[in-house]
């Protein structure tokens, strides 16, 4: 896995707020993610989305969201190696940042209740502390409708 | 992909790319056949590998060393932080459990701190113009000693094997060998006989032709004239404030070039502002031909200026210049690029000649040229080779 690409899995509910003409809605997505670049970085995101669905009750449709994420990570900062044995004590210290992000998804449901989705998110990870970057995720996901059809 | 391939990537245009960390095997051991004398040329990171490895199977060696120190291109700086810092090779390369391999003695006493090098604020400056926007966090990431050096760690582990046994201010001008064994002349005229040598002397010096091969070595030679060893730079600049990110990347267009400025003191957990300046390129020459380290100084604060709207000279406290082109016994940086097959290059200088002469260092590395634990690796191969030959 090439270093700066961290595998992770994400959960989020979304939910229909208002309707907006025919088949679009407003919703609301609130999602927990974690991810990871083994025995370096583990970080986990929570954070709501605010957006439209297009074509909600089309078998495919499109959500854009936005809204903010807090995020927390566990980083590695260095090591301490045992010349005699090679044994390897980590040091390690967590770092909060504040992510606000931008997300496209395309959900295809062709059937009642399940269906999958290809999504894409960018943002900025803000710390008052530590410098900022960007951040970009991508997502295939499953979908399962729980409530009823609109 | 390496941190070299990284950079050239980053500096081309601000995006993500990626690095790994790799480990080694001990090649400390061997099946001893040889019971004769040994002279090392150099008294580098190779060169004192190699008496190591003689030393643990009680081989007679000396080692002739052309500076009045030991390191080569391995060099610390005090003074300039609380804690020394390396003016020469500097990142560990290679998972940091490295470091314990390469000594492979589990009754040594100790451990080493070591820093994930992970910069968080990446620019680059290109076109007169600096580009901020930090694309780079967590997608690239390296070793560092934390409050020891590269020189330290030979000079701790590796070279008290060789105490009593260096030759310093000995340059060697002519390696001379018949069926009896090798002679080989200093620059005094003073003459060592043995029966092997193990030759670490970097590649540049190695074509500079001030080290006389007789009867001449022409397979090897012709290996060495292909490798391509550009001048390096590197730099210490202690200033009064911080105004700079982490890691700012000159944008040089050029394969494989690196040309940085970089937080010298990066999780060293030091009150001082240090950054470290390191070039390596066809391009360095621009600068390493303005003459002495005075000039060179000014050409790079000019620049650092044109990145930091005048902070660099506004905050200087003190600056430091190692320029390894100048130096009449590395004459350029490293192994960098070659004219023809890398690999078969690389096993030509591996290949012993009439298991009399031996090469080593850094250019000698199967895996990981360009790099310390490279040019040890190579030391313990060429010397494995030697000793299981009888």
């Amino acid at each position: 896995m090439p270093y700066g690409v961290q595998p992770g899995l994400s959960f989020d509910a979304m939910t229909p707020v208002a309707e907006v003409g025919p088949s679009h809605r407003l919703v609301v997505d609130l999602r927990a993610s974690v991810f990871t670049h083994a025995g370096s970085h583990t970080s986990g995101q929570l954070g709501g989305e605010f957006g439209i669905h297009l074509g909600a009750n089309h078998p495919v449709s499109q959500v854009l969201s936005l809204g903010p994420h807090g995020q927390l990570t566990s980083e590695l900062q260095g090591r301490s190696i045992g010349l005699a044995q090679g044994d390897s004590e980590s040091d390690r210290a967590w770092r909060g940042y504040a992510v606000p992000l931008v997300r496209y998804r395309l959900i295809h449901q062709p059937g009642e209740r399940w269906g999958w989705s290809l999504g894409g998110a960018g943002g900025h990870q803000w710390s008052p502390t530590h410098p900022s970057a960007l951040h970009f995720a991508l997502d295939l996901g499953l979908v399962m409708r729980l409530g009823d059809k609109p | 992909m390496n941190r070299r391939e990284f950079l050239t990537a980053a500096s081309a245009l601000p995006m993500l790319q990626l690095m790994g960390c790799a480990g080694t095997q001990s090649r400390l051991d061997a099946d001893v056949r040889f019971d004769g004398s040994v002279l090392i040329l150099g008294a580098g990171a190779a060169g004192l590998a190699a008496g190591y490895m003689l030393d643990r199977h009680g081989i007679d060696y000396r080692i002739l060393e052309a500076r009045d120190r030991i390191g080569g291109r391995v060099k610390r700086l005090d003074g300039f932080a609380d804690v020394p810092l390396d003016l020469g090779a500097e990142w560990i390369h290679q998972d940091p459990s490295v470091l314990a391999e390469l000594v492979d003695d589990s009754a040594v006493d100790g451990r080493i701190e070591v820093v994930r090098y992970e910069p968080q604020s990446i620019s680059t400056w290109g076109n007169g113009s600096l580009q901020r926007l930090n694309l780079g966090r967590n997608y690239y990431a390296e070793w560092k000693f934390k409050r020891t050096t590269w020189f330290d760690f030979l000079e701790s582990q590796i070279a008290p094997a060789s105490e009593g046994r260096i030759e310093f201010d000995t340059p060697v001008v002519r390696i001379e060998r018949d069926a009896t064994g090798v002679r080989v002349t200093a620059a005094d005229g003073t003459v060592y006989e043995a029966d092997r040598i193990v030759i670490t002397a970097p590649i540049a010096v190695l074509q500079s032709d001030t080290i006389e091969f007789e009867p001449a070595v022409p397979r090897h030679r012709e290996a060495w004239e292909a490798v391509f060893i550009p001048a390096g730079l590197k730099a210490a600049l202690r200033f009064s404030e911080r105004f700079y990110p982490d890691l700012t990347i000159v944008q040089v267009f050029s394969e494989g070039a690196e040309k940085l400025y970089f937080d010298g003191v990066f999780r060293k957990e030091v009150d001082q502002h240090v950054m470290h300046f390191f070039w390596v390129a066809e391009e360095t020459s621009e600068w390493t031909d303005l003459g002495d380290d005075d000039a060179i100084l000014e050409a790079l604060l000019d620049e650092l200026d044109a990145i930091f709207d005048g902070a660099a000279r506004r905050h200087l406290i003190e600056a430091r210049v190692e320029n390894w082109a100048a130096d009449p016994y590395a004459r350029g940086a490293y192994s960098f690029s070659y004219t023809g097959d890398e690999t078969e290059i690389i096993e030509t200088l591996r290949t012993p000649v009439d298991d009399q002469l031996y090469f080593a260092g850094e250019a000698c590395s199967a895996d990981n040229t360009a790099t310390v634990p490279g040019a040890i690796e190579a030391a313990y191969d060429a010397v494995r080779k030697l000793l299981e030959t009888a």
